[in-house]
This record gives C-alpha cells, sequence and structure tokens, in this order.
C-alpha cells in the first residue's frame, strides 16, 4: 500500500510517518509542499493521500481538485486541517475528500481512519 | 599674486582632504554595515542549522515516547529510555537544546491530542523544562517573561498564585494579556474566575483569543456569562454579553432583560442585540418601553431597529420601526427603512405609505435597500 502524507509542518510529517510504519502501514512517501506533492501524484499511484489544508505553492484543497478533476483518480484522501471551519469542511468534501481530521488529532484515530479507507 | 595663488591652491588641498576623509568615512562605513548584515546573515543560518539539527534529533526519541508509550504498550523501561536519550542530546547543547526542544514540544501540542498530548506534558516536567520557562519570568525583559508564561500555559502547568497576583498587577500590557489568556486555558472549570481576583483589561486581542479558545470546548462546560453581567468594568460586562450571544447561551435571557435598565447606553445597547441575535421573543416587551426612553440615543435606537428586524412581525412592531423612519440620525432612519424592506410585504406596504407622506424622503434609501449589489 502506498501512501502520500503531505503537510508543511516536518514535525507532523515525522510523527504520521513514525505512527504509520510502526502500526505497519504501508509504504509511506512525505512532502512538504503541494507542487511536490502534485509532480509525485502526477508520477506515481498511491492508494492513499493524506494532506493539510495550507501549504507552500498549492493547498489541499488544490491537491483534491486536482486528483479528482485532472487525473481523475478515486484514490481515498483525508484532508488534516487545524481549520475546523464548517465552510472549509463542506468546500473539502464537495471536492471528493472521503475525510476530514481537525487538529489538534489523535495519532491513534488517524490510524483508525486510514485503516478503514485502505479497506 | 603669488600668495593669493599659493592660498587657494592649498586651501583646495584642504578641501580635497576633507572629501577624501567624508569619502572614506562613508566608504568604511558602508563596509563595515555590509560586514555586519553578512556576519549576522551567517549566524542567523548557523543557528538555524543547528536548531533544524537538533529538532531532527529530538523528534525520533519524541516519536518514539509519544506513538508506543502513549499507547502503553511499552515499559516504563523504555519510557526511561528514551528520556535519558533526551537528556543526553541536551546536556550538550545546554541552552539552545533546551529551548529547541520546548519549542518542538509546543509545537506538537499544537499538532496532537488525547493521550500523545497528555505525554508531551509528562516529558517537559520530567526533563526538568518548566524550570527553564519559570526562570524566564525573573527575566527583566517583559518579551521573555512573555515567551515564559507562553510556555508554561501551552504545557498545562498552572503558574504559582504568587506569580498570578505579581503579573495581574504590572503596568506591562502585553503581560497582563498573557497572564490573563494563561489563567483562562489553565483553569477549566472556571475560565473566567481570574476576573474576579485581578482587574484585567480585556483587549480585542484577548477577546479573539478567548472566544477562539472557548470555542473548543464543549458547550455544557462553558461558563456562565452572565455572572459578570454587572461587573463594575464596562469592558468585561460588554464583553460577557457578547460572550453570551456567541455561545447563545438562552438561560441567561433574564439577567439580559434586567439589564435594559442599566444607566450604561453601551450596556443596553449590547443586551438588545444579543436578545434579537438570541431571537428571544418574550423580549419585545421590555424593549418596547425603550423606544420613548432612549429616543435620542443613537445607540440604542439603532440596536432597537436591528432586534426588530430579527423580531418584530405584527402589524404594531411594524409601526414601531416605521417610527425610526422620523429618527434624528441618518443611520437609524437608514437601518429602519432596511429592516421594514426585509421584514415581508406588510413592512414593504407601510413604508412606502410613511415614504408618500414624507413626500418621497425616503426615496433614496428605499432604492439603495433594493438595490442587489448593495445588499
Amino acid at each position: 500500500m502506498k501512501i502520500l502524507v503531505c503537510d508543511d509542518s516536518k514535525i507532523v510529517l515525522s510523527l504520521i510517518q513514525f505512527k504509520l510504519a510502526h502500526e505497519g502501514i504501508g509504504d509511506i512517501t512525505v512532502v512538504e509542499d503541494g507542487r511536490e506533492a502534485k509532480r509525485l501524484l502526477k508520477q506515481q499511484d498511491f492508494n492513499l493521500i493524506i494532506t493539510d489544508i495550507h501549504m507552500p505553492f498549492h493547498s489541499g484543497l488544490e491537491i483534491v481538485s486536482f486528483v479528482r478533476q485532472e487525473l481523475k483518480k478515486t484514490t481515498p484522501i483525508i484532508m488534516l486541517s487545524a481549520e475546523g471551519l464548517e465552510e472549509t469542511v463542506l468546500e473539502a468534501f464537495d471536492l471528493g475528500v472521503n475525510d476530514f481530521i481537525t487538529k489538534p488529532f489523535s495519532p491513534s484515530e488517524l490510524t483508525i481512519r486510514v485503516k478503514r479507507l485502505l479497506n | 599674486m603669488m600668495n593669493t595663488a599659493h592660498i587657494i591652491v592649498s586651501g583646495l588641498a584642504t578641501i580635497e582632504q576633507l572629501f577624501i576623509a567624508i569619502a572614506s568615512a562613508f566608504f568604511f562605513g558602508g563596509l563595515f554595515f555590509i560586514l555586519f548584515l553578512f556576519g549576522s546573515r551567517i549566524i542567523k543560518d548557523l543557528r538555524l542549522k543547528t536548531e533544524s539539527r537538533l529538532q531532527d534529533i529530538f523528534q525520533q526519541p519524541l516519536n518514539s515516547l509519544l506513538i508506543t508509550t502513549a499507547t502503553s504498550e511499552v515499559s516504563d523501561i523504555s519510557y526511561q529510555t528514551h528520556l535519558q536519550e533526551l537528556t543526553r542530546i541536551i546536556s550538550k547543547s545546554k541552552t539552545t537544546g533546551r529551548q529547541v526542544l520546548i519549542n518542538q514540544l509546543m509545537k506538537m501540542k499544537t499538532n496532537l491530542s488525547g493521550a500523545s498530548s497528555k505525554m508531551l506534558d509528562k516529558i517537559y516536567i520530567s526533563l526538568n523544562l518548566h524550570l527553564v520557562s519559570k526562570n524566564k519570568l525573573s527575566s527583566s525583559s517583559w518579551k521573555i517573561k512573555a515567551q515564559g508564561i507562553r510556555e508554561l500555559t501551552k504545557m498545562n502547568y498552572h503558574l504559582p498564585k504568587r506569580m498570578l497576583k505579581l503579573f495581574g498587577q504590572t503596568e506591562n500590557q502585553t503581560l497582563k494579556e498573557e497572564i490573563f489568556m494563561s489563567s483562562v486555558s489553565l483553569n477549566k472549570k472556571r475560565p473566567l474566575g481570574y476576573l474576579d481576583q485581578y482587574d484585567p483589561t480585556i483587549s480585542l486581542w484577548n477577546r479573539i483569543n478567548f472566544h477562539h479558545h472557548l470555542s473548543l470546548y464543549d458547550p455544557r462546560q462553558l461558563p456562565d456569562f452572565s455572572n459578570w453581567f454587572h461587573c463594575k468594568r464596562e469592558d468585561i460586562a460588554l464583553f460577557s454579553i457578547s460572550m453570551v450571544r456567541q455561545f447563545r447561551q438562552l438561560s441567561a435571557t433574564p439577567a439580559l432583560i434586567q439589564l435594559l435598565s442599566d444607566t450604561n447606553e453601551r450596556i443596553v445597547a449590547t443586551a438588545i442585540r444579543a436578545l434579537g441575535d438570541l431571537e428571544t421573543f418574550d423580549a419585545i416587551d421590555n424593549i418596547m418601553p425603550l423606544v420613548d426612553r432612549h429616543w435620542g440615543s443613537k445607540k440604542i435606537s439603532l440596536a432597537i431597529v436591528k432586534f426588530m428586524a430579527k423580531i418584530g412581525r405584527t402589524n404594531a412592531q411594524i409601526e414601531m420601526v416605521a417610527r425610526y423612519l422620523r429618527h434624528e440620525h441618518y443611520i437609524v432612519r437608514f437601518e429602519a427603512v432596511r429592516t421594514m424592506m426585509n421584514i415581508g410585504e406588510n413592512g414593504k406596504k407601510i413604508l412606502l405609505l410613511h415614504n408618500r407622506s414624507l413626500h418621497g424622503r425616503l426615496d433614496q434609501m428605499i432604492a439603495h435597500v433594493s438595490e442587489p449589489l448593495l445588499a
């Protein structure tokens, strides 16, 4: 299982990578900005994408729109955000996000949601 | 003749020397400035590189502590081993290492919840990092003091009461605000308890932070803001009323109605607006007598019209709004027009009748309110 994790915080990336690896969930690739995420998404297929909303170059919402509308892929996407505003959440689901987790988040909860989507 | 020429030549030489001296001063000054800029840049880069390197080194044991021990998968021995590893790294680069680790723990705290968040608090205490933050409180610089308060608050460490008292009396506004927010964040059961003991000023910045902080609460655990309605400080009373409105505390309606007889017009106006936002239809009987009593007050008149925009439906209520079409303040007349246009067909009809009796003086306001692009 290939998972792409996009977040501009190295700390969050490291923690998610460690947690998922600890749970034995797939091959994890991490990127710190939207441009790199788009580049990888064009080149490779992933089984799951976890993305933050606020990132340099391209936002998480742009990534979702890129995957769903340009690449026409149905890869499950989990959005992570410190912004829990109703309209942001609705916009994310409208664009095709499968799950939305508000920061601060529990790593154990994230793992459960990842497992659910991968199954 | 020869003498005059000599004086001019020697004078020129003096001017040239002066010019060279000024040019040299500028040159060396500029050179020194450029070297200073480069030097400070290099030092900053080195500092950032060291911090980044330390952050990477800290991350590994922190991940292990948070992911494995936080879920009780690993024994206490493992917890101690990881802690010792962190202590060893810190001891190599004492001050920088401790500060980098504190910043890292704070960043992680912003992103994590549950058992992992509690584990971060435990690590902070176990490594005695709270002592580093507490030391900052005795610094002569208010910026360092404020940083210390912020660190302790973020890591859920309660400040000693004497510190609260000391900072509660400080003249420095930023420190006062920091200590207020610290008290709000740490006192989960009674976030506004600080207001009872001290006399802080609630700035707009505080209000935003406070609202954000409370919005993360379970609504059932929010304090009853009506307790501070009669606070002698106007800003605290106004703030409490706005919090009741923001968090829709309907239980505060009787206390809000009581405020309608307050002597402070800002408090009365804010209470009316809160009642409108809470859609308390019953309050209309208490609002009606205020029309004549506070006719001259722009704030209260405007608040009444806005209240009616939310609540008013009957002909008697629409006629009450129509009285404000003749108010002395333009903004009140304008709001009355807007309300009557939006209140329904009946409101529009009554508005047009009044406009006719006013010889079309409201034409432009009606046109403004009817324009969708200006809505």
